[in-house]
């Protein structure tokens, strides 16, 4: 049992005889509820991977070369070290995959998606959509940067023209405004709004059970939240029987193990956003618009240098799990997430002290601060891009049927 | 006890004066200045007397009681004065935390004005720069709004 200092939190090691290790972390959150999370953590010596199987079901597999985290919806996401990512549902079929192409003097990346999510489930494009992106490096590690495809100029006579007719748009449950909105006569004002509820959306949907697989259901997650709460109450007997550890331990909450499922869309805790937030994001969908439009690509470099770093939000573009920089303790940062720096990174550093600033209640709580790699922050502007050239198609879309 | 260098009331233990910083010699203590003028004047003409010694009694009595007097007077300033000091020691500690705090918010926020300034001209720039090509291509007359 290992205390973190403050009264509030700690951690649970318990090893399994047959070598794995399970480690339970509980944290009293602000409102004084507790948090509890937990993972069976198995090293396998011969092919260098250590995974963590979560009480919800996620899985995190650390290799020599890769990095694999699965969601709830048993959707899995594959970052390798050379740069190449790829997504594939539970069931084999990829979503997006990436492969190193010929791009002349540069090294480029080709990321083709097959399928894209809409209503909580994925949906088969037509014809595969293919992106490309330049390989750049940040600290030695490569990492794709995307460069954005110059759209017909009819694509943007949406967007610069005020609508003719109010546009109904119906609440996305996932999201709630400071000042919510059913209609809007400035394209700006809904692709901005649409790039914060799209990003929870997402978020969301893939926690969500679009067929009959759910992770958190897996025998393994089960019967790993059935190991969590035998060694929860011997923890709490020996708590209860020893005065000094009970002085340095918050109450263990015997019952938070099984509390820890992940939302799905439907039993969705709608994150709130402050009129802050989405003004600062209205204004960066205009600064990517105008980009995009320009060919400038959205550079993480530039955005340091830019003397507004301080204040620009990145978008989770895919699962992440983090470490809070304040208990060490980890949590995960998920599709649509906030966050923004807490200190800009040193020049010498790989990782940035994120702030989150508006989350999905299956993540890191709004106002904690992690450590991101610089690459993620990369590959977080390069969701946004691509996101704001979906949601331009989708507001052109909505311009002509006159709802969205 | 009173210090060597400046005179000023001082602890009985400390090695240097809080006030000066002198440092305090045990064997000073003896011949450590008498702060009161009356002490002074009245063992001068003492030390100074070469009377019999039935005359110096009284004269020894009067000083001792004088010195005593200076010294509980003494005592009592360095009290009354340090009280004082420690207000206004915590007032001021006070005020600089406010005024520190009210500097690190004005700081902050004309931090993030900046940092808005330089995002809205950042976009402004590819903006006009936008526009400027969106001729060219075809774009719809009079799209350009000011936002």
């Amino acid at each position: 049992m290992v205390p973190r200092g403050d009264r509030n939190s700690f951690d649970i090691r318990h090893q399994n005889p047959d070598g794995s290790q399970i480690v339970l972390s509980q944290t009293t959150l602000a409102d004084g509820t507790k948090k509890v999370t937990g993972f069976k953590q198995t090293v396998d010596a011969r092919d260098g991977t250590t995974t963590r199987v979560y009480a919800d079901g996620r899985r995190v597999t650390e290799g020599r070369d890769f990095e694999h985290r699965s969601v709830g919806s048993g959707l899995n996401f594959v970052s390798r070290h050379n740069g190449l990512r790829e997504a594939v549902l539970a069931d084999g079929r990829p979503v997006f995959q990436d492969r190193f192409t010929d791009g002349g003097r540069r090294q480029v990346i080709e990321r083709t998606r097959y399928a894209r999510w809409s209503h909580g489930r994925p949906e088969y494009e037509p014809q595969p959509v293919i992106r490309r992106y330049d390989v750049v490096h940040i600290h030695g590690a490569p990492v794709a940067q995307y460069r954005p495809s110059r759209f017909a100029p009819d694509d943007y006579r949406g967007y610069y023209t005020r609508f003719a007719v109010p546009l109904v748009v119906g609440a996305a449950a996932w999201v709630a405004f400071a000042a919510p909105a059913t209609t809007y006569s400035d394209p700006v004002a809904l692709m901005g709004d649409m790039q914060i509820s799209s990003g929870f959306e997402e978020g969301y949907a893939y926690s969500s059970p679009y067929d009959a697989t759910l992770v958190e259901a897996s025998p393994e997650a089960e019967g790993l939240r059935r190991q969590m709460a035998t060694v929860q109450q011997q923890v709490k007997a020996s708590v209860q029987s020893n005065p000094a550890l009970k002085n340095q331990l918050a109450t263990v909450d015997v019952q938070a193990a099984s509390s820890q499922v992940q939302q799905a869309v439907d039993r969705a805790v709608p994150v709130q956003i402050s009129e802050d937030i989405r003004q600062q994001v209205r204004k960066q969908v205009r600064l990517s618009v105008a980009m995009q439009q320009n060919g400038h690509p959205l550079v993480l470099t530039d955005v340091l240098a830019s003397g507004y770093a301080k204040i620009y939000l990145f978008q989770t573009a895919q699962p992440l799990n983090v470490a809070e920089v304040s208990t060490g303790a980890e949590c995960f940062l998920n599709t649509g997430d906030l966050i923004g720096f807490s200190t800009l990174p040193r020049g010498d550093s790989a990782f940035a002290e994120m702030k989150v600033v508006a989350s999905g209640s299956n993540s890191c709580p709004a106002g904690s601060v992690v450590q991101v790699r610089l690459t993620e922050l990369q590959e977080m502007l390069n969701g946004f891009s691509e996101r704001v050239a979906e949601n331009l198609k989708r507001v052109n879309a909505c311009a002509a049927s006159g709802g969205c | 006890m009173f210090c060597t260098n400046c005179g000023k009331a001082i602890a009985a233990e400390v090695k240097f004066c809080p006030h000066c910083g002198a440092a305090q010699v045990p064997s000073a203590q003896s011949s450590a200045p008498t702060p009161s003028p009356t002490a002074a004047t009245q063992s001068g003409p003492a030390a100074g007397s070469s009377g019999a010694l039935p005359a110096r009694k009284p004269v020894l009595w009067a000083g001792a009681v004088a010195l005593l007097v200076a010294l509980a007077s003494a005592a009592g300033y360095w009290g009354w004065s340090n009280k004082g000091s420690d207000d206004e020691l915590v007032r001021r500690l006070a005020d600089e935390e406010q005024r520190r705090v009210a500097s690190e918010k004005a700081a902050e926020t004309a931090e993030f004005t900046a940092a808005q300034a330089l995002l809205d001209k950042h976009i402004a720039v590819e903006e006009a720069q936008a526009q400027a090509h969106a001729p060219a291509a075809g774009q719809t007359k009079g799209t350009t709004r000011s936002r």
